[in-house]
């Protein structure tokens, strides 16, 4: 029996094969964890796992702080092409640029699954703060209405250089709000990338289509949740490890796309009690690599692609190749081939140990000893232990190939391997540096329960006195995730964004500052 | 005379950024806008300067203005019809034939985004071989073109005419006026006769990208190394691979600035550049300079990477490519050499220098 209420934390990892969940004490430490199969609703799975995890370890309901979530449904969706809003575009830009369309490139499928239409209204920046041309509150007002009667479900909103001032993409808000009585979400581009009037437009026109994901992924998880008794909120992750809320979250579901490995990557890192290192994520399907520093998963900084593609707002930078625990595995006359077909959530069906018909990496780990796998059979695995030693040795030399892309720096630090397929690699074939941690395979979930709290300092200066004026904002910045409950002893600055007015004097910019710290201790 | 499909235009669109030496603005913008047009209006043709007749009335175009402002405020993709048909107004003569006015970087799009639309053909050639930071790095202007009348049309259709009497004038004066129209603008200069063409130009200009692209296109097909292809083709030379270890970058006076390092176990590689690549250092001895063109060519995909998108732990191979011939003579050393951007060395053609040092055992 408890005798003093504890408190605990919540993280959530809704994967495309699995929901994984762990309750972590206020020391940090996993105190009980659930692997599950990922519904099609999402929530019976989430579901599942929280009555499990409560019952088993009889913490009350009410000794929960709160409950974090990060998820894969978003780029699922998008690679899927399913369940997706119809987008009407608005450009703000009175040059009526016809030099490239809308979804321009795009893969075809997506396109159409997506787009309707984009109407050119009067608007837009120059690089020095300039209008291109005024707005007019009739034009914006007849190009929504013309979109909504093509049936347009979600409405994306782009503006030329509205990365330097947003008025216009807001007011154009406004009048839609107004116009669908509220009914139609708009997405606002300034609220999702940065410089690159393409990349951003995609940016925000996928977003559009995913606002209906992201509200159907967590529709039921509220009532779930008071169900369970539990009150304490419930955060989602984004790309850059900070926690919104679920209203937020539904606003700019772009903006947790690449969560799960941002995931991954924290959690791997505080698993294995370090602040750099190289992560590696095995999975079912693929393995991921990213590089962490300073605690802080470093940022790709070339244009993303995600269902083809090109996006400019920060994503984590990992490497993948498409290799994990249920790879396929074919030998060939003169070469071994690992990946990237794959089994997938069918591993345990389909691999020769659980009395399928596919030889998969899962079956080499069985048939080496290195995993032991309830209803695992390792005899039914015919390849001799010298070949299957040559595709244990050729998944590592891919691992390594993997790691080598990473950069200059993989020389020193530690290489953190986390993951459902991290066991498939027994430690002593491989170098010294590897740290395989203690719940491993639930890292991404653990990850999720640390996301930190993020301040942000978004304004246009001058910084003609620059230092000062930088140093001063990320004060603010400092202030901001500490007034929205970040623990102060940890924050830190995550990123300084500098957007130059260019040929203005007093070198007037947009300045884009993100502080984070962690989530208080208790 | 031949057609010029969409698939050259891919092959161009690699092969203008490997000559546009780290600059020249990014490929990507102008070369989906160029699909556009084909997809809209067809391919495009493109002729020799031999099979121009004396009569034809040919226009060098490009874009003006910073690589930031284009990458917002995107083209209209009228620019350039209304400076042809202010040209033609203004001297009443017909424009028959188009040239860019620079191979490198995304200014090599600029004929393809037009004349599909006109029905005109493309000469191969065009004023700079590669790509440089300044209008009056152009052989029409070395060589004596008359560069009147000059236009300058921003994407409303503000459109400014420049009689200047040389180029490093039109570069001055256009400079203020791109930026008055929001620091970026199409231009219309160099207006020549059919006759005047093969004598102000460099010629195959087109075509050298395009097999450029082609041959590091077909060596990935055939899962052949495509860095070696590019060298082949063009008689270039590796000068030296590792992996980025530092970015020393500031944009200054509208130019990106800096240095970059790259290292592998021996060698430790200090490329300089503004916007383009302008010299190259190994263990501290220049190996390559300005006129010739510098590359970097990404490891991985043998993809170019341009000044702005390098970072740190990105595995390169630095590569060499022979400068065309007008740029080595006196006259133009003065114009693109070391000397004029400021490194107090005189040009070193690399092929020289990496020999030798390959003969003492150096720096391999």
């Amino acid at each position: 029996m408890m005798t003093k209420k504890q408190k605990y934390k919540i993280g959530i990892d809704v994967g495309g094969t699995n929901t994984d969940l762990v309750l972590v004490d206020a020391d940090g430490k996993i105190t009980s964890h659930m692997k599950t199969a990922t519904t099609e609703d999402v929530n019976t799975g989430i579901k599942t796992a929280l009555s499990h995890v409560l019952k088993e370890t009889q913490v009350g309901s009410d000794e929960i702080t709160g409950i974090f979530i990060g998820t894969t449904q978003i780029t699922n969706a998008v690679l899927q092409q399913a369940n997706l809003y119809k987008v009407g575009v608005i450009r703000l830009a009175g040059h009526h640029p016809t030099s490239i369309p809308s979804c321009y490139g795009w893969p075809e499928s997506l396109k159409k699954s997506l787009y309707i239409d984009t109407i050119t209204v009067g608007g837009g920046y120059e690089c020095d703060g300039d209008i291109i041309t005024s707005t007019n509150h009739a034009e914006i007002k007849n190009a929504i209405e013309a979109l909504v009667k093509k049936k347009a479900e979600s409405i994306a909103v782009v503006g030329v250089f509205s990365s330097l001032n947003p008025n216009q993409e807001l007011l154009v808000k406004e009048i839609a709000q107004k116009v669908t009585k509220g009914n139609i979400p708009i997405s606002l581009s300034h609220q999702i990338g940065g410089t690159g009037f393409i990349e951003r437009e995609n940016s925000t026109i996928l977003n559009a289509g995913l606002k209906q994901v992201m509200s159907n992924t967590f529709k039921g998880l509220v009532s779930t949740c008071r169900e369970l008794g539990l009150v304490a909120p419930v955060w989602v992750t984004q790309n850059n490890g900070s926690i919104v809320d679920l209203h937020q979250a539904i606003d700019n579901p772009i903006l947790s796309i690449s969560a799960g490995p941002t995931n991954s990557f924290i959690g791997g890192m505080r698993l294995a009690k370090v602040q750099d290192a190289i992560i590696i994520d095995v999975g079912g399907t693929s393995t991921d690599v990213g590089i962490v520093r300073n605690g802080i998963p470093r940022r790709c900084l070339n244009n993303s692609k995600i269902g083809g593609v090109t996006l400019n707002f920060p994503m984590p930078d990992v490497y993948s190749v498409g290799m994990g625990g249920g790879s396929h595995v074919e030998i060939g006359a003169s070469k071994l081939i690992v990946g990237p077909k794959s089994c997938g959530n069918r591993t345990f069906v389909d691999s020769l140990a659980f009395g399928g018909k596919q030889l998969t990496l899962t079956d080499i780990a069985v048939a080496l000893g290195h995993l032991d796998i309830p209803g695992a059979k390792p005899q039914n695995v015919t390849l001799s232990h010298k070949g299957c030693r040559a595709v244990l040795n050729e998944s590592i030399k891919m691992l390594y190939s993997l790691i080598g892309k990473i950069g200059p720096e993989e020389a020193q630090m530690p290489i953190v391997m986390i993951g459902g397929g991290s066991s498939l690699f027994p430690k002593q074939l491989l170098d010294s540096r590897f740290v395989i941690p203690p719940y491993a395979h639930v890292a991404n979930a653990y990850g999720a329960a640390l996301a930190q709290i993020c301040g942000i300092v978004d304004t246009v200066v001058s910084l003609d006195r620059r230092e000062e004026v930088l140093s001063r904002l990320q004060q603010q910045a400092i202030q901001c995730a500490i007034q929205k409950g970040a623990d102060y002893q940890t924050v830190k600055i995550e990123n300084i964004e500098i957007i130059p007015y260019h040929y203005v004097p007093n070198r007037i910019a947009r300045v884009i500052i993100h502080a984070m710290g962690d989530q208080p201790k208790t | 005379m031949k057609k010029f499909t969409l698939s050259n235009l891919d092959d161009l669109a690699i092969g203008a950024a490997i000559l546009g030496s780290g600059g020249g603005g990014d490929t990507a913008y102008p070369y989906m806008h160029a699909r556009t047009v084909f997809d809209k209006w067809g391919p495009s043709t493109l002729i020799t300067t031999a099979e121009l007749k004396a009569d034809d009335y040919v226009l060098t175009i490009g874009y003006i203005g910073a690589p930031l402002a284009e990458s917002e405020k995107i083209f209209s993709g009228r620019e350039f019809n209304i400076i042809i048909n202010q040209l033609e107004q203004t001297v009443q003569k017909k424009v028959t034939a188009l040239l860019p006015l620079e191979i490198g970087g995304g200014n090599a799009f600029s004929p393809f985004v037009i004349a599909p639309e006109l029905g005109i053909p493309i000469v191969d050639a065009d004023a700079m071989g590669r790509a440089f930071p300044e209008a009056q790095m152009c052989s029409c202007g070395l060589l004596g073109a008359s560069v009147a009348p000059a236009f300058i049309t921003d994407c409303l259709g503000n459109s400014v005419v420049i009689y200047a009497n040389n180029t490093m004038t039109v570069e001055k004066i256009g400079r203020q006026i791109t930026v008055a129209m929001g620091s970026i603008a199409g231009c219309g200069l160099y207006p020549m006769s059919g006759a005047q063409v093969p004598k102000m130009t460099l010629d195959k200009s087109i075509s050298k990208a395009v097999a450029l692209g082609k041959a590091s296109r077909e060596a990935k097909e055939k899962g052949q190394d495509p860095i070696s292809a590019i060298l082949q083709t063009c008689k270039g030379m590796l000068l030296g691979n590792g992996k980025i270890t530092d970015v020393d970058r500031v944009i200054r006076d509208g130019f990106i600035k800096g240095s970059i390092v790259i290292q592998n176990k021996s060698e430790y590689i200090e490329l300089f550049f503004q916007n383009e690549f302008l010299l190259a250092k190994i263990n501290g001895k220049v190996v390559a300079t300005t006129p010739d063109i510098l590359t970097l060519l990404e490891v991985d995909t043998g993809l170019p990477i341009t000044s702005e998108s390098m970072r740190y732990g990105l595995k390169v191979n630095l590569i060499a490519l022979p400068s065309p011939p007008l740029w080595t003579t006196q006259e133009g050393l003065a114009l693109v050499g070391p000397r004029h951007f400021g490194y107090e060395m005189d040009y070193t053609p690399f092929h020289k220098v990496k020999q030798h040092a390959n003969a003492v055992g150096v720096a391999v």
